[in-house]
């Protein structure tokens, strides 16, 4: 068939307007695109408990319709200790507000706001991150039938994060059975499907996803595998299927993180996987008694120690840069720094009203003699704290003698330099070099690092002690009893008497996670104050006064 | 040495360019939503990246506009429309990276912040004599080059020396077709200039 010269010029001619028409038509919509996008994110500036509690701190991890459905399509990830070890939430420790109204709502500590993961990049649909509460609150309770007290303040008793992160990747990465017969060099389909997670959201609200929720979760499906995947040649591949509370698999267990695990791989590019560096959940009550933060006292300025805090959880430079999260990270170290612990008097006012004015004095007495120098004490009129003359000094660990590991993990002279050159100067966190240690210079001089001084107002909430979580009641503390070689953590009930966490003698299904101090990085020894345990000069009547004392902090 | 303004252009040359332009103009507004980073800094960073692309056959082809009608218009189109591109680029990076023309000094500091600035208003000048005065004449000529040479080093400099990593192929790309496109020019006129016709 031939096609006239005339025809062709027309049919040119059409397809040449018609290329241009398409490619206007194409940039007026990307023009309207941008234009609806920056509509989506409207920074919200919240009060400073407000921000604690629900501002995002950069954190953002999957869709709000991803985490409402997630832990019913992995139930062996999510529930590693058997459905009548209860949901999710209760297993990897997470809070509750305890309201009725929030029956089946996110727990404390899961902030939802309109940036996407990493970039922070506005999203028309909400994605699901962190606060400070997740870590920083906890739920005081003496017994199983105790509704307990919810406290804005102290570190998680119960939260297990890292063995939550390991069910999460390995939900992420879970496939579909291998068919019999199928393909052996063919891997089988992913489980997690906008298919499947549609279904599963649909079933749970009643609701169908819309398209903008369909195209966001397609896209971040994506991109987490994708990223998830990139790293298991450095990170390895998470266990998951009912392991990952495990202590051989997440060795950090409920109440400690391994934070230099996640900004050695994120600041220097490196696996993190061989150090043994496990430190308790911060209480953050009265920060501004602190001149020094972190167990060792490397961080001067507040805001570096939370935009780091916040790092070390998943945020990234770019997104602690928004005005909103720079605000929520700002607002909330403010509301740490004026926040009060609550008196032993007031929580536990029974075991409170049998303690003895006489031998509280007695306690006072050798509080004063022995740790008021380094910890300070409360003022005799007002109650108002008043730091020592050696609060906020850092003492070497060959001094204290506690768990070593901290301050002489791999990388640990050139993590300070590395976390500087992060922040440029034009950031919101940009933090003087002076503030963080070790300093130019120092970076191999093993014997000025140590633990930090710290206040001891609210001692009573602090628990379990010393940096690592090793000793779970101060009368182990300060050796009235013999510090326990082997306990259980979990969600443990208070101790009033003893002043911390009870353990079982064997694991529950409350307390699953076996807390061995001759596993490396949990040793319990050291700060032996006033006497250790041994030491032929150690009075039992003095230090059951002090330890009267020390609840009255 | 006279200017060849452009003149009849025809719809293929202007659906050749505007397709490219708006190709490279949606993939880097777009692009950057893909990554992980700051999303106004991708777009900045993909701005620069395609007004270089779109400007490497406007400077090749300028050299020789005179030889016809359709390599002027086209030198010109790639030229026009790699300034739409680059004020896309300078929107963002003014407005939305620095919060103003104030802070982008403060920022970049005088002396990169006053080059961008002279470059936005001299090529823009540039552009709108292109399309309204027509002019052929050989002070319109030097203007043009000036604009163009002042243009290239901007742009080669930053590519080049002042930023790292793959940005700087496609500056070395960008001064080596360039340089090549000139000096075939003249190799080819001085070839033209000895050749004598036998009658």
């Amino acid at each position: 068939m031939s096609i006239s010269r005339d025809r062709l010029y027309r049919v040119s001619h059409a397809a040449l307007i018609g290329a241009n028409l398409l490619v206007f038509v194409a940039l007026l919509a990307t023009a309207i695109f941008i234009h609806l996008e920056n509509g989506w994110a409207k920074p919200v500036f919240r009060a400073s408990e407000e921000a604690f509690v629900h501002g995002t701190i950069g954190t953002e991890l999957m869709p709000l319709a991803v985490a409402q459905v997630l832990p019913d399509l992995f139930p062996e990830d999510f529930q590693p200790g058997g459905p009548q070890a209860g949901d999710w939430i209760a297993q990897f420790g997470f809070q509750r507000t305890g309201e009725a109204a929030d029956k089946g709502a996110l727990p404390i500590g899961f902030a939802v706001s309109h940036y996407r993961p990493g970039s922070g990049a506005a999203s028309p649909v909400p994605f699901v991150g962190f606060s400070c509460a997740l870590c920083h609150t906890t739920r005081i309770r003496e017994t199983a039938d105790d509704p307990g007290r919810l406290l804005y303040g102290p570190g998680s008793v119960s939260l297990n994060l890292f063995a939550w992160l390991d069910a999460f990747q390995s939900a992420i990465l879970a496939r579909e059975p291998a068919a019999p017969g199928g393909a052996a060099s063919r891997e089988p389909p992913y489980r997690l499907t906008l298919t499947t997670i549609s279904k599963a959201y649909a079933a749970k609200t009643g609701r169908e996803l819309g398209i903008a929720e369909r195209i966001m979760i397609w896209a971040w499906l994506r991109e987490i595998r994708g990223r998830i995947q990139a790293g298991l040649p450095r990170f390895d591949a998470p266990f998951g299927d009912g392991r990952s509370r495990d202590p051989a698999v997440a060795p950090t267990g409920p109440t400690r993180t391994q934070p230099f695990r996640t900004l050695v791989r994120t600041v220097l590019d490196r696996p993190g996987n061989d150090m043994p560096v496990y430190t308790k959940i911060a209480t953050v009550y009265s920060e501004d008694l602190r001149r020094r933060a972190q167990f060792d006292g490397t961080i001067a300025d507040l805001y570096a120690r939370s935009s780091l805090a916040a790092l070390a959880a998943g945020a990234t430079i770019t997104n602690m840069a928004l005005p909103e999260i720079a605000h929520n990270i700002r607002s909330a170290s403010d509301f740490t720094s004026t926040l009060r612990p609550p008196r032993y008097r007031d929580m536990f006012v029974s075991a409170a009203a049998g303690l003895d004015p006489a031998r509280l004095e007695r306690g006072h007495a050798v509080y004063r003699q022995y740790c008021t120098a380094c910890h300070g004490d409360r003022e005799a009129v007002g109650g108002a704290w008043k730091n020592g003359p050696q609060t906020g000094e850092v003492v070497p660990f060959a001094t204290i003698g506690t768990d070593p590991e901290r301050v002489l993990f791999r990388h640990y002279d050139e993590l300070a330099e590395r976390m500087f050159e992060l922040f440029p100067a034009s950031h919101p966190f940009h933090f003087p070099r002076e503030d963080i240690w070790p300093q130019p210079g120092e970076e191999q001089n093993v014997a000025i690092r140590g633990y930090v001084n710290a206040p001891l107002d609210g001692m009573f909430l602090r628990a379990p002690y010393l940096h690592n979580g090793s000793v779970l009641t101060l009368a182990e503390l300060i050796n009235l009893k013999k510090r326990r070689d082997v306990f259980y953590r979990g969600d443990n009930f208070y101790d009033p008497e003893d002043v911390g966490f009870r353990s079982p003698d064997e694991a529950d299904t409350r307390n699953y996670f076996r807390f061995d101090t001759s596993v490396r990085g949990n040793s319990n020894r050291g700060h032996d104050y006033p006497w250790a345990y041994d030491d032929p000069a150690r009075n039992t009547d003095d230090l059951a006064a002090l330890l009267d004392y020390l609840k009255s902090l | 040495m006279r200017t060849k303004p452009p003149a009849d252009i025809t719809l293929p040359q202007f659906t050749l360019v505007f397709v490219i332009f708006g190709v490279l103009a949606i993939f880097a507004l777009l692009w950057p939503e893909t990554t992980q980073q700051d999303l106004a800094l991708g777009r900045t960073r993909a701005t620069i990246w395609v007004t270089s692309v779109m400007l490497i056959p406007a400077f090749v082809l300028f050299p020789y506009r005179t030889l016809s009608p359709g390599v002027a218009n086209l030198a010109h189109l790639f030229w026009t429309f790699a300034y739409l591109l680059f004020l896309i680029h300078a929107y963002w990076a003014v407005f939305i990276i620095f919060g103003g023309v104030g802070n982008t000094f403060r920022q970049m500091g005088a002396l990169i912040a006053g080059v961008n600035f002279l470059l936005v208003l001299w090529w823009g000048l540039d552009v709108i004599l292109l399309w309204t005065m027509q002019a052929t004449s050989p002070a319109a000529a030097r203007f043009q080059i000036a604009t163009r040479t002042f243009t290239f080093l901007v742009f080669a400099i930053t590519l080049i020396v002042l930023r790292g990593g793959p940005v700087r192929t496609l500056g070395i790309a960008l001064t080596v077709a360039t340089v090549l496109a000139v000096v075939i020019r003249f190799w080819v006129r001085d070839r033209d200039a000895e050749y004598v016709p036998v009658a």
